[in-house]
């Protein structure tokens, strides 16, 4: 039996344990009270701190730092990778979005999602931007929804549901990411959203609660629009 | 020195992220882009210690880190940092349900900011920018035994503060937290 001392809680909680180690905490958490409440509330925190810090990801980055990054370097395009290649062959783009979602992927790192990129979002912007785009769009919107709390209702953790609409091209996947219940205890998801519209992948983070039979509702969402559209 | 179109515009990519981490360890945003701009300086002029193919947000990360603690070297800046922690989070949120969430992302963001040094950077490293346990401990130059202890330390210290602060756990009716554009 080991011990579950607050050093392997949170080594649990930040994914760190290996996947046996994992599932013997789990076992144990079971039936200690105590651990159960202390691994929800770093859950909790960690959430909350994320996104107490994202303010400066959809900040405007200061001109002069971005000037400090464009000015100062000597431009060598011949020596970007992509120019060795020479007469490229063709590049698919499903490929060239994954070259783009690795380094990101890679920036996350394991089972721990950060927020990375620049974000922006509103929910209440969305719905008002919704009155103004075609039906289409305001169908796939409403299909994504549907998908969504889908996902969150029947996925486990790190399972992604797959999305597409052959009509529009949009595709879109969602992968619950943790899960846990908050003190009145209610059950909230940390989710993942990776939506590509036109060649352009657009991902997410939210956490969403589970408010009636079924339904889930989002209380934080973040866009990510960072990394995807630059590399 | 060059810097070819594709490592150039990654860190343009970054800099949301960096600008991230700088803020967890200056605590003031004027500083944080100082700290940032510096860091990218460096890492321009010493672009060719960094390796494709491998992480630049950790690289860039480290060079931020190292920066950051060269300059509380140099300037004592403690009371100045003590006036800004007491300036945070007048955040602008419309609506009572918004401004009781951020009451709570106040406490949590105050209870970072309140860490000590060490410990923040590990927390900013793995709980926001989310990288494991070895890739912070690359970023750091600590040992993982240092690092885990930090991160045990930090932990720990912020279920307490939090409880203390009594607030409700998750806001029930958050969605009006919006990432409001915020006056510079």
């Amino acid at each position: 039996m080991m011990n579950l001392d607050e050093s392997t809680l949170i080594a649990y909680v930040d994914g760190e344990l290996d996947h046996e180690t994992t599932r013997e905490v789990e076992a144990q958490l079971g039936n200690t009270p105590e651990a159960r409440v202390f691994v929800e509330r770093l859950r909790e925190i960690a959430a909350l701190s994320r996104v107490a810090f994202n303010d400066t990801l959809h900040e405007p980055v200061p001109q002069h730092l971005r000037d400090t990054v464009i000015n100062t370097i000597t431009l060598s395009n011949t020596q970007t990778p992509l120019s060795d290649k020479g007469v490229a062959t063709f590049r698919p783009c499903q490929q060239t979005h994954w070259g783009k979602a690795l380094p990101m992927a890679a920036a996350i790192g394991g089972l721990l999602l950060g927020l990375g990129g620049g974000f922006q979002y509103a929910e209440i912007k969305t719905q008002n931007s919704l009155q103004l785009v075609a039906l289409a769009q305001m169908q796939d919107q409403i299909a994504m929804e549907t998908q969504l709390n889908k996902a969150l209702e029947a996925n486990l953790s790190g399972n992604e549901l797959a999305w597409r609409n052959p009509d529009s091209g949009r595709s879109a996947t969602f992968t619950p990411i943790r899960t846990y219940q908050d003190k009145s205890g209610q059950y909230c998801r940390e989710y993942r959203k990776d939506i590509t519209t036109d060649g352009n992948t657009e991902t997410t983070f939210g956490l969403a609660c589970r408010t009636g039979e079924g339904t889930w509702k989002t209380k934080y969402l973040i866009l990510e629009n960072g990394l995807a559209e630059s590399l | 020195m060059t810097l070819d179109v594709r490592t150039q515009q990654e860190l343009i990519a970054i800099l949301p992220r960096l600008r991230r981490f700088a803020l967890g360890l200056t605590r003031n945003g004027a500083e944080a882009d100082d700290l940032v701009q510096m860091a990218c300086e460096k890492a321009i002029s010493r672009i060719n210690q960094w390796k494709p193919g491998t992480r630049l947000d950790s690289w860039m990360f480290r060079i931020i880190q190292t920066t950051h603690i060269d300059r509380m070297r140099s300037q004592k800046r403690r009371d100045t940092y003590l006036e800004i922690i007491g300036n945070q989070g007048e955040h602008i949120f419309d609506g009572e349900n918004a401004a009781e969430a951020s009451l709570t992302l106040d406490n949590v963001r105050r209870a970072i900011y309140n860490l000590p040094e060490d410990q923040r950077a590990v927390v900013m490293l793995v709980s926001i920018e989310g990288l494991s346990y070895k890739e912070a401990s690359e970023v750091l130059e600590i040992p993982m035994g240092t690092l885990t202890s930090r991160l045990v330390r930090a932990r720990t210290a912020l279920v307490r503060i939090m409880n203390e602060a009594d607030t409700d756990s998750i806001p029930s009716h958050a969605n009006a937290l919006s990432p409001i554009e915020q006056g510079a």
